[in-house]
């Protein structure tokens, strides 16, 4: 008996392995293609309505972040309208290649985009307008795409992202001190001292008293203890004020793992060590001297959508607002959208919102 | 795949059982279902050889053999839109066949990686994007396998032994450092004597 049950075991294991081989529309819909750039092998899914003449390019976040994410947002209305080009920038998501560390600096990344651009119109037709779609460290990286390179871009949306560092901390300072009073306010308390940088927060107060005294940030030190103060107040702030997430996409972490195109043991592995690599570069700069793209924002004159969620503990509303003003776009071809129920990815917890933002934008720019 | 694991299924219980003495076989060719993270499927042809074997007696009918192999294996498969992967690799391990044939093993793989990109692939080409061929390139492999199965040559006429081996490897490089991966293999192997 004991010899069948054992032979049993692993034909009913050898039946497992193979019984889960079934295609979905990640492997068969749309176009995969890939960009051959400076030692990096970059994969853009293009997906959508490819009888548009717009074609959204996709920027993630980190910088390591990966587009397969992104799918879930936009597969539900905005590509039905038009078609989506999901890249996964260097050193992140599932892009291949081989290259210096060296290498990973925003001027060759925006150097990639372009390249995605040039492929694009060569394969779909120089007629079709192209939007950039930027999140987080994607708003960084479209901005500074149209700064430093010959624009392609039709127009722009963009969420969540900085332009620059100053603004950044600045308006993650306020975010920390403005919900830390309203919980005293409210008597509530953090759970248990935050140790950060050899310094001990036991209470609330304390942590407003911080930030009084250390703003604006000046060092690398201020900074790591401000991010390490956000966690004391998020969660009452996401708790108070956020909506159930209104995703209408469906593409599971599941199926990206085992039934799609992307690696994400490779994505994972990627984020890790991108945020490494620039970390070790910001080691080497003066915080002042990080990043601030304003003084050649006025450059920037094609429409822009701004959709931001107003509690982002990551990049501000605040830093939204700055953006507005200091790009050289006319009145009447840029708008702030701000999203009521969101911090920083309201365009997967306010998706119909955003989508609907997104494709009015597109429909009154193209 | 499946209807073959059905004739084993049905026909493995009713071959003859087999007298004692058992030695692992001068070499062992298998074929597998290499699958990339399980679900991404490819095949696997490979060679091996104990070049040493230890024969405990259990009684007087039955005897554990342990030892150790040396090997190579040739691997394709194909990441759908990712890549497709073709493996050449040389196996050293430890295996394990137990009285009533329940096999284990455990093996350090190392070897060359070809990775093609599989889609349409664009690269500058001075003045303007082009479509390219250029789709290969080079990487060195490295891991550990270890699996599980049933060595029918044991106890019965069949010399065929069966086995599931998860994989865990390292390709490098993979963009500034090394990747790890994982793969499930399902193998059928025939006992040459």
């Amino acid at each position: 008996m004991k010899i069948y049950t054992q032979y049993l075991l692993f034909v009913l294991l050898a039946f497992f392995s193979i019984s889960c081989i079934d295609e979905n529309d990640l492997l068969s819909e749309g176009d995969m293609l890939f960009v051959k750039h400076k030692g990096a092998s970059m994969p853009v899914l293009v997906r959508g309505n490819f009888d548009s003449d717009v074609i959204i390019l996709f920027l993630h976040g980190g910088a390591g972040g990966t587009s397969a994410t992104h799918i879930e947002d936009f597969s539900g209305m905005v590509e039905k309208e038009y078609a989506v080009a999901y890249w996964d920038q260097r050193h992140a998501g599932s892009s291949q290649g081989n290259f210096a560390k060296e290498d990973l600096t925003i001027e060759l990344m925006s150097e990639d985009m372009q390249m995605v651009i040039n492929m694009l119109k060569h394969k779909y037709g120089d007629e079709k307008k192209i939007f950039a779609m930027g999140h987080s460290w994607g708003v960084i990286l479209g901005t500074h795409y149209l700064i430093s390179q010959e624009n392609q871009l039709h127009g722009a949306i963009f969420s969540n992202g900085a332009h620059s560092s100053e603004h950044e901390y600045s308006a993650r300072m306020d975010y920390i001190r403005e919900f830390a009073k309203e919980m005293i306010d409210k008597g509530l308390s953090i759970s248990e001292p935050i140790n950060v940088e050899g310094e001990t927060f036991k209470s609330l107060e304390e942590i407003v008293n911080w930030t009084e005294q250390n703003d604006p940030i000046q060092t690398w030190k201020q900074l790591k203890i401000q991010v390490e103060l956000v966690p004391a107040v998020e969660s009452y702030v996401e708790n108070t004020y956020f909506q159930n997430p209104d995703a209408i996409g469906n593409v599971s972490f599941q199926e990206l793992r085992f039934q799609s195109p992307y690696f994400t043991i490779g994505g994972e592995i990627n984020q890790v060590s991108t945020a490494r690599i620039i970390n070790n570069f910001a080691a080497e700069t003066s915080i002042q001297e990080f990043y601030d793209f304003t003084p050649e924002m006025i450059k920037i004159d094609i429409p822009i959508s701004l959709i931001w969620g107003k509690y982002d503990p990551i990049v501000g509303l605040e830093v939204a607002e700055d953006y507005y003003e200091v790009i050289g776009t006319p009145e009447e071809s840029k708008e702030l959208t701000v999203l009521e129920n969101s911090g920083h990815s309201g365009i997967y917890r306010e998706n119909i919102k955003f989508s609907q933002t997104l494709i009015d934008f597109i429909e009154k720019h193209r | 795949m499946k209807t073959f694991l059905l004739v084993l299924l049905i026909f493995i219980p009713a071959a003859s059982l087999k007298a004692q003495n058992f030695e692992l076989p001068k070499f062992q060719i298998s074929l597998s279902y290499f699958g990339e993270m399980a679900t991404h499927g490819g095949i696997r042809i490979g060679l091996t050889t104990p070049i040493s074997q230890m024969i405990k007696e259990k009684g007087e009918e039955t005897s554990v053999n342990k030892a150790w192999i040396v090997g190579g294996c040739i691997t394709y498969y194909k990441h759908p839109r990712n890549h497709k992967g073709l493996m050449v690799t040389g196996v050293i391990g430890r295996q394990r066949v137990g009285k009533n044939g329940f096999q284990t093993s455990l093996n350090l793989e190392a070897g060359y990686m070809l990775s093609i990109l599989d889609g349409e692939t664009y690269e500058w080409n001075d003045s303007e994007i082009v479509e390219s061929s250029n789709k290969g390139s080079s990487h060195i492999v490295f891991g550990l396998n270890g699996g599980f199965g049933w060595n029918f040559d044991k106890k019965t006429d069949l010399p065929l032994s069966f086995m599931i081996q998860p994989h865990l490897y390292f390709q490098a490089p993979y963009n500034t450092t090394i990747v790890p991966r994982l793969a499930l293999e399902t193998k059928l192997s025939y006992n040459l004597k």
